[in-house]
């Protein structure tokens, strides 16, 4: 399995890690910190690159303190690619995210876990 | 009270930074970190729409962050002068950001100020209205005829029983809902903010209380009010010896220059308690107070009821420079004879500048509206329009209107507030801002004045008032 770690670095600050693990045809993403307006980007990098032929995605938000409408427009992006693909799940998803996903009836076009 | 205000340049990086910042002072304010947190979501969805949308593209545009804490609202106010347009109505974009903004806030306030710009309020509350229970009533308690109740400004460990009092007497309908959280209200207290006087009985229970309120919008002048008295001890002159000491407050105190009261209009009493301590009857708030208020004087629900404004002036020396509208001089100079303020009537020579201040703030409780108007120019009928659909839209039921007085475009002002609704109600003199004119405007309701009970002091003023509204019944 190949593991790589890309961060976001906003004034001297890491404020999102973003932790990859590729096996096959199956992509673990492990997002760390914030998921806002300066982070999404480096999201959906990923992607338009990293989803390329997966069958299986995996976004573990356990360590996801931060998530704003920004980043939800990536996940959305996510999610209609890998519909044509495959699936994507979200997992460990914790209170102040899940209220993000609650509020904004995105609970019911994920899967979250 | 605006705490801080950040000049913040169009760049998303100055989110995180400035959440920061409300962070610090959120904590200060004891706001849990859980509302924090979904404040601080919507202040990047509000600083996002301003630098996405708002603004130009171009780079080293500015915008404004201030915080304010208003009674006890926690306010983050995003401010632009960039291209106009409404965030909600408007489709910029999927409105992913608002709907997130409109569930993680206990309020958020749009204003479209045209020409002024536009304003984000972020609204948390300070804390939730806390559990009271109506208390039963005492018997009336039997003490010596001189007996001597201690007087002194509010303690700390008081706050409740004050609460309380106030609870037991109007429920939650009092305007003024600092009262009802102790530890904002002493806060108030300490900050200047607020005179609290307390009485209380030999046994060292609390019997009565009344204030002296400083008006954020119309500085240099104070209210007296947030009075009761338990009922048990009515017949001891309490409010005569806290009212007495309130005014002699006002009088020696450097930043009040009038003190002012809303006796109600539904009983004589507290209007011929303005009478007897030289408050001059200068204006009506009209269906001013919500439907739920039942207190000592009226058991009548379901109505808004009205007060009436009594002011009494301490700087009497100064001339007033006014702009009056024709149609109402004779009664606005009627007022200020009774007060004893000299006026000079100036003539308005109808050069206005291009653009108005006007401030609209909706109280969403009590289901009012007010506009504030300090400088009026040449677009102020446009403003006025603007203001009053933003109120609409926030379902005010009545809006109240204040014009300065001390502006030139004070006539004009009036003559567009009155193609839009709004009659004469009075005047607001002595603030340091300026002498405002009040004028009123129901939203779909009509004013029914044989209801109103006015004493002698208050009859000018409400035949007077009663002429001018168009849909008097």
């Amino acid at each position: 399995m190949g593991i790589s770690k890309k961060y976001s670095i906003i004034g001297g600050g890491i404020i999102m890690n973003i932790l990859k693990k590729e096996e096959g045809k199956s992509l673990i993403l492990e997002l760390e910190g914030r998921l806002d307006t300066m982070t999404s980007k480096q999201l959906e990098e990923e992607v338009n690159t990293s989803f390329e032929n997966k069958e299986s995605v995996l976004l573990n938000f356990e360590k996801l303190e931060y998530l704003s409408s920004a980043g939800l427009r990536v996940i959305l992006l996510a999610q209609k690619k890998m519909n044509k693909q495959g699936e994507m799940k979200i997992v460990n998803v914790n209170e102040t995210v899940r209220e993000v996903f609650e509020i904004t009836g995105f609970m019911d076009i994920l899967t979250i876990e | 009270m605006e705490l801080l205000r950040i000049h913040v340049i169009n760049q998303h990086t100055m989110v995180e930074p400035v959440q920061a910042c409300i962070t610090k002072i959120a904590n200060q304010y004891k706001l849990p970190p859980k509302e924090i947190n979904r404040l601080n979501l919507a202040v990047e969805e509000a600083m996002v729409n301003v630098i996405d949308f708002g603004l130009t593209n171009e780079s080293g545009q500015y915008f404004d962050v201030a915080i304010q804490v208003n009674g006890l609202e926690f306010d983050v106010v995003v401010c632009d002068k960039g291209i106009p347009g409404d965030f909600i109505a408007d489709d910029y974009d999927d409105k992913l950001g608002v709907s997130i903004m409109q569930h993680v806030l206990d309020q958020l306030v749009i204003k479209n100020l045209g020409f002024n710009g536009r304003e984000q309020h972020l609204i948390k509350y300070l804390s939730e209205v806390p559990k009271f229970e109506k208390r039963e009533e005492e018997e009336h308690c039997e003490l010596p005829k001189d007996v001597e109740f201690d007087i002194h400004p509010l303690r700390k460990e008081e706050a409740i029983e004050i609460a309380r009092c106030i609870y037991d007497e109007f429920g939650f309908s009092y305007l003024s809902e600092t009262v009802y959280y102790p530890e904002q209200f002493f806060d108030a207290c300490q900050r200047g903010q607020i005179y609290s006087l307390v009485a209380t009985a030999p046994n060292g229970e609390i019997a009565g209380h009344l204030a002296a309120t400083k008006l954020e919008h119309f500085e240099g002048m104070a209210e007296m009010g947030i009075g009761v008295v338990k009922k048990k001890y009515r017949k001891y002159s309490i409010m005569k010896k806290l009212t007495n000491k309130i005014l002699e407050y006002s009088e020696k105190a450097d930043d009040i220059r009038a003190l002012m009261a809303e006796p109600v209009l539904y009983h004589p009493i507290t209007q011929k308690m303005c009478d007897y301590y030289g408050l001059v009857p200068c204006g009506m708030n009209l269906k001013y107070l919500t439907s739920d208020l039942k207190n000592t004087f009226s058991n009548e629900p379901n109505q808004r009821l009205s007060v009436g404004v009594g002011v009494k002036p301490f700087c009497k020396s100064e001339i007033h420079s006014l702009y009056i509208p024709n149609e109402v001089k004779e009664s606005v100079l009627k007022i200020y004879e009774k007060l004893d303020v000299e006026v000079k009537l100036n003539k308005s020579d109808n050069k206005l500048s291009e653009k108005s201040w006007i401030t609209a703030q909706s109280n969403h409780r009590m289901k009012i509206g007010k506009i504030i108007i300090d400088e009026i120019g040449e677009d102020i009928e446009k403003q006025i329009k603007m203001a009053i659909i933003d109120l609409k839209r926030e379902k005010c039921e009545v809006i109240f209107m204040y014009i300065n007085l001390f502006d030139k475009g004070a006539p004009k002002c009036y003559e567009a507030s009155k193609q839009n609704g709004f009659f004469f109600t009075g005047c607001m003199p002595m603030s340091i801002k300026g002498d405002y004119l009040t004028m009123e405007l129901f939203i779909d309701s009509v004013m029914d004045y044989d209801k109103l009970v006015i004493a002698p002091n208050f009859k000018d003023l409400y035949e007077t008032v009663k002429g001018l509204d168009p849909d008097s019944i």
